[in-house]
């Protein structure tokens, strides 16, 4: 598997935009699209999720803070034969146009990891 | 002036169990691992692209990461940027009003380090990292690569 870089890390909170406005006035980062700020060649996005799904559970249960990470892969499709060789468990998904592989926390110690091979 | 991430803290339970993952499936190398006493740690950095994965392993109950294992399990710990000046961060962050950890920097694996309270960061745990300059040392405690 080829991993590039870190592509973003996502914090999840109640109030997506004031989490956003707090990043923003303390740290000086710039908007990199309506709900992220760009650093270096990553960014933070900011997610007021829905109760029920992925990110709404981390939520619900962590409270405010970073949820999630996704790194940048070449290619999905390789990515994902890596991890069934591996035998790690994975979930598949299209969101707005972006097909993304979350890992099982289980197998990623703990953590909500997301591969994507786009911007 | 934070330029990039520098590395994204994870806690496991123990880093030679971790490796099967974060190194042998996703294929991040292992750059460095050492024991930092004073926080009661083994950790690993594996290098993503301009930034690092830094796997922390408690070795007490006591410690700081020991004591997140205990409550919260494996997982997501902390978001480190890169600095050119630890200080002026610090500084900058003290006038903002923001609560603080480290009133000082002090030297860490990546560097001089300090990092704000997550109160003040929407939950996130925020660290800053002023990288040691090229021949420094670094912390003792460094162990032979995986």
């Amino acid at each position: 598997m080829k991993v590039s870089r870190i592509r973003n890390a996502t914090v999840v909170s109640p109030d997506a935009v004031a989490a956003q406005k707090t990043f923003t006035d303390l740290f000086s980062l710039s908007a990199a699209g309506p709900a992220a700020l760009a650093i270096g060649e990553s960014r933070i996005e900011f997610v007021t999720p829905a109760g029920g799904t992925r990110l709404g559970e981390a939520l619900a249960t962590s409270g405010e803070g970073m949820a999630e990470i996704c790194l940048r892969v070449a290619d999905l499709g390789e990515a994902a034969e890596t991890l069934r060789k591996a035998g790690v468990a994975f979930v598949e998904e299209d969101a707005d146009g972006a097909r993304g592989i979350h890992v099982d926390p289980g197998a990623a110690h703990g953590v909500r990891l997301t591969l994507r091979d786009v911007d | 002036m934070l330029s990039r991430i520098h590395h994204i803290g994870v806690v496991v339970r123990n880093l030679e169990q971790a490796y099967g993952f974060w190194r042998d499936t996703l294929g991040l190398p292992v750059h460095k691992v050492a024991t930092v006493k004073d926080q009661d740690v083994r950790a690993a950095l594996l290098t993503v692209g301009e930034s690092e994965i830094e796997l922390l392993q408690p070795l007490s109950d006591q410690s700081g990461i020991g004591k997140f294992l205990a409550k919260r399990g494996e997982g997501l710990h902390h978001l480190c940027f890169a600095t050119d000046d630890v200080g002026a961060e610090l500084e900058g962050a003290r006038d903002k009003g923001t609560r603080l950890i480290d009133k000082q920097p002090r030297p860490g694996l990546a560097g001089m380090i300090c990092f704000l309270h997550p109160a003040s960061t929407r939950g996130v745990l925020v660290e800053y990292a002023e990288p040691y300059p090229p021949g420094h040392p670094g912390l003792p405690g460094e162990e032979p690569l995986p």
